[in-house]
């Protein structure tokens, strides 16, 4: 019984590694790309410093986005690095995994209408809410 | 038989092919920034490398002792505190994508498990334990810990929202 559990982790690790490897190479070459080609200014162009803007962009850029959340985490840490604010990187991640603007019609169908926009709705403002508590949270530590 | 070939690619390789043609480009175009690319990604991918076999080896080790049947279970038959305290430890320990959960979360839905728990247990899935070790290597333990506990409080919160407005639109229907 154990061996069959074993075996039926082991395969299902292995469909994970398979399906997420070449994403998450993916990413990294194109990060790299991104970083390498583009000049470090762009970023802090494109968020413009202020806090609850680029938080607000931050939760738009990451609900579009979909796909594993590790690969959020590699893009957040560039983001990072390149001078963009803690909290509007944490308001990516956060809508990364819980705001799925691609997966919305499917949560329609499944769990109706009003239940998958206010979830997303609220997902979205949390997301922008925990940004800010755990800087502010952070700084006081 | 390109276009037989172009069938045959699985989604996930299109990235890696679109990303190989962006560097194919840039090597046409400019060697030095290839190099620096490459070398940038090289230095990225060593560097994160053994994080990514501590995910996978969690990963392993989630899938052995963790069952969708197990969490379902425990999700269904829940109340008050006791429902909240599962579904959030459930949203946490459950992997792989979302849309994956909605055809048991309806279920769930149907067989009467509140708006509310399938609301927290979305939220909290945004704390992946396997993938831990990657966030604190990309922002730190500290922050790692706190923003781990404000998606505990704001899993119930969005369970409380969601619960008011579907409770209000429950209202309007009847009152019809």
């Amino acid at each position: 019984m154990q061996k069959v559990k074993v075996k039926k982790a082991a395969k299902q690790t292995l469909g994970a590694i398979k399906m997420s490897f070449p994403t998450l190479v993916g990413i990294l070459l194109l990060t790299s790309f991104i970083i390498t080609v583009v000049p470090d200014d762009m970023y802090t162009r494109f968020f413009i410093g202020n806090n609850i803007v680029d938080a607000f962009l931050g939760a738009t850029v990451g609900s579009i986005a979909a796909g594993n959340p590790m690969t959020s985490y590699v893009i957040g840490g560039e983001l990072l690095g390149n001078g963009v604010s803690m909290i509007a990187v944490t308001a990516f991640i956060l809508t990364w995994v819980t705001v799925g603007t691609v997966q919305i019609p499917a949560e329609i169908v499944m769990l109706g209408k009003r239940f998958t926009w206010t979830r997303n709705i609220a997902s979205f403002v949390s997301a922008i809410i925990i940004a800010f508590l755990t800087v502010i949270t952070l700084n006081l530590l | 038989m390109i276009r037989a070939l172009i069938h045959n690619v699985e989604g996930k390789w299109w990235l890696l092919i679109f990303v190989a043609c962006l560097y194919g480009g840039l090597a046409i175009i400019n060697m030095t920034l290839f190099q620096e690319s490459v070398t940038f990604f090289w230095q990225t991918f060593t560097q994160i490398l053994p994080t990514v076999i501590i995910v996978f080896g969690l990963m392993f080790i989630f899938n052995i002792f963790i069952t969708t049947n197990m969490l379902v279970v425990h999700l269904g038959h829940s109340k008050k505190i006791r429902g909240w305290v599962i579904a959030i430890v459930s949203g946490i320990i459950s992997s792989g994508p979302i849309y994956m959960w909605f055809p048991l979360l309806s279920d769930l839905k149907e067989k009467g498990v509140r708006d509310s728990f399938l609301a927290a247990f979305l939220y909290s899935r945004s704390i992946k334990v396997p993938l831990l070790p990657m966030m604190i290597y990309y922002f730190g333990f500290a922050f790692t810990v706190v923003v781990s506990i404000y998606i505990i409080i704001f899993s119930v919160i969005n369970g409380l929202v969601v619960r008011y407005f579907m409770k209000n639109s429950q209202k309007e229907v009847n009152k019809v």
